[in-house]
């Protein structure tokens, strides 16, 4: 799982600037990159919001498709949270809840 | 907000069902290319479905084939849009997590739907069939108990709708629409699996649901937090107020149609 480590405020603050690039031109808020609390492992307790190569190259909106890169909001966004090069892979069982039915 | 943009109608398209070519116009405005065949097939949908009854009680309908997450999140029925969480892949044959995490918010509750314990229908197109690992294509309050939720768990573990919970024991898991509903006339609950074959499995309830359905926002792809995504692809789900088991025939052989000749596809 290749994403960002961060807070959850953070996080927060990034899927509402996703958002709001969205509503600022007119369109209903149709994607977010997401988030989710880190259950176990290093990060512990930390938000993972996931920003892998399928969520950089996601065909948004348009013909043909923009991308996340196209906004530069998005730009914006990633370097809030210290640009690609700070991403890192987590185990996917790190976030994986154990809830049972 | 949502596309219904009459505006962007085009002038040549009289003859087309008003409500087909409104969400036309919202998939091309959204970033889909739309055929002449594809417009020929979503104008057949719309016509057969108040022809048979059945359009009327549709709330939610998604067609996610157009390889655009935009264009993908919009319901055919009321133009309004889903939101896409997470790392999910947008194909020709439907949607699916690229990752274990992802889902489609519908944004609604099926109260607001008009969607009650005495008056549902769910149906989901599989073009791959199940993913059988740890999936959970459609849920409101995910896993818990008086939840509504189908769930794969090392293979089909059960379909939950509330208090009354289906063994799948009749599922074949191969490509194929499922529905579920109840049917007042009949007095029972069902739970189908319809092959491209024509061959219905169907597994019966008598009685009906009693425990109210929550108010938690619908999902699509995963449960609400993103997880136990779907891996396979989703070509198409609705969610509606009751279908009789005759109407639920009807619509999945009209929804097969639709996803068939939109995605020059078929069914394997």
């Amino acid at each position: 799982m290749i994403g960002f480590v961060t807070t959850q405020e953070q996080a927060d603050a990034a899927n509402a600037a996703i958002a709001k690039a969205q509503t600022d031109r007119g369109y209903p808020v149709f994607w977010l990159a997401g988030s989710n609390l880190i259950l176990s492992g290093e990060h512990a307790g930390q938000h993972f919001v996931p920003c892998d190569d399928a969520i950089l190259s996601t065909p948004l909106i348009g013909n043909p498709p923009q991308t996340p890169q196209d906004f530069p909001e998005f730009t914006t966004i990633i370097e809030s949270m210290g640009g690609l090069d700070a991403r890192i892979d987590i185990p996917a069982a790190d976030i994986t809840s154990p809830q049972e039915p | 907000m949502n596309y219904s943009l009459s505006n962007m109608l085009s002038s040549n398209a009289s003859g087309i069902d008003p409500d087909a070519r409104a969400y036309i116009a919202a998939v091309v405005a959204a970033g889909g290319t739309v055929s002449g065949t594809q417009k020929n097939a979503i104008n057949t949908f719309y016509e057969t479905g108040k022809t048979d009854g059945w359009y009327s009680s549709l709330k939610r309908i998604y067609l996610p084939i157009w390889a655009v997450a935009a264009a993908n999140a919009i319901c055919m029925k009321s133009l309004t849009s889903g939101t896409f969480n997470g790392s999910i892949l947008h194909e020709a044959k439907g949607v699916r997590a690229s990752s274990t995490f992802g889902n489609m918010n519908t944004n609604t509750n099926l109260g607001s739907l008009g969607i009650t314990k005495d008056s549902y229908h769910f149906a989901l197109l599989l073009p791959e069939g199940a993913e059988e690992g740890f999936s959970l294509p459609f849920s409101v309050n995910d896993l818990y108990v008086n939840g509504i939720s189908i769930f794969w768990n090392d293979g089909f573990s059960f379909l939950r709708i509330t208090n009354r919970v289906f063994s799948g024991s009749f599922l074949t898991n191969l490509p194929s629409i499922i529905t579920t509903g109840n049917d007042s006339v009949a007095g029972n609950l069902y739970f189908k699996e319809r092959l491209s074959n024509g061959f219905e499995g169907v597994e019966t309830l008598d009685g009906i649901v009693g425990t109210a359905f929550p108010s938690n926002n619908l999902f699509i792809l995963g449960d609400s937090g993103q997880q136990a995504s779907m891996g396979a692809p989703i070509g198409a789900f609705s969610v509606s107020t009751e279908f009789s088991s005759a109407q639920d025939t009807a619509y999945t052989a009209a929804l097969k149609t639709l996803w068939e000749t939109t995605t020059g596809l078929t069914l394997p």
